[in-house]
């Protein structure tokens, strides 16, 4: 997956699929770009992953502790409680969607 | 420590502790060994209880740096919520945010410590993260099928389009 990425560049392929949200709805959803800024983060280049899809980017912290207390999960069940704290799984969520609202009032996000 | 045990009213042994665990010993098993005032429940020799799954109890530990957990932690159900970030940011949003709903609902539940409610919620994330993830899967083959007989007859140099 990650190989694939690297090599073909969403921009330019036209085997990455667009976003079906942003095709019906002509509204970039919390998602869009990401395939773009995986592509940048592969190439290093954290300044367009970031421009790509703010979001994925900083998700990515979150994401990979999320991941590593799952692999535990029955080993660490406090660690797994710890990083699934409901503040942190709520506000994940209102991040989501206010990032999905902002992203379309302000195009430089 | 050598057992004997009674199987079907016979004796048999005596067997080691390895060569119990290969023997079809319930807790009801009677067994006896050298010491023994009678025949007991293998359920009830304490000794014997890593034969029938028993956890051994945690670990004392007075360290309080050690990592180890609590033993009194239960074990989490699944709440998805990694999955269902994943979902959201790659490939089917509507499905994704479902699933973080119901990721947010079961760290609730499990908070309060209703933890039925709390396996139901989970459940129901697993449910919206599989039906986003296979949505996806098959949504990106027939993209890709249709692509490919679509480039084929268009001007593939027209880029004007925006990826997810």
């Amino acid at each position: 997956m990650c190989l694939v990425f690297y090599i073909l560049d969403p921009n330019e392929c036209r085997l990455f699929p667009r976003c079906p949200f942003l095709s019906l709805t002509g509204w970039e959803c919390p998602g869009c770009g990401s395939q773009r800024a995986l592509h940048s983060l592969l190439h290093l280049h954290f300044a367009d992953a970031l421009r790509y899809n703010a979001l994925l980017v900083l998700s990515i912290p979150y994401i990979g502790l999320l991941l590593w207390a799952e692999a535990f999960r029955t080993r660490r069940p406090g660690l797994y409680l710890r990083v699934h704290k409901p503040i942190y799984v709520w506000g994940y969520l209102v991040a989501v969607i206010l990032w999905g609202v902002a992203r379309n009032f302000f195009p430089n996000l | 420590m050598e057992y004997y045990i009674l199987i079907d009213g016979k004796t048999e042994g005596p067997f080691s502790l390895e060569k119990l665990k290969e023997m079809p010993v319930t807790p009801q098993t009677k067994v006896w060994r050298q010491g023994m005032p009678e025949w007991i429940p293998a359920g009830e020799v304490g000794e014997l209880n890593f034969l029938f799954g028993t956890p051994p109890p945690a670990p004392v530990e007075n360290n309080s740096n050690h990592e180890a957990e609590p033993a009194s932690v239960k074990i989490a159900p699944r709440t998805w919520l990694v999955e269902s970030i994943l979902i959201t940011v790659l490939c089917c949003l509507p499905f994704g945010i479902v699933g973080i709903v119901y990721a947010s609902k079961v760290s609730s539940l499990l908070k309060l410590g209703r933890y039925d409610e709390a396996m139901a919620a989970s459940k129901e994330a697993g449910k919206w993260v599989k039906i986003g993830f296979f949505t996806g899967l098959i949504g990106i083959i027939l993209y890709m099928i249709t692509v490919y007989f679509f480039i084929s007859v268009s001007d593939p140099s027209d880029l004007s389009y925006i990826n997810v």
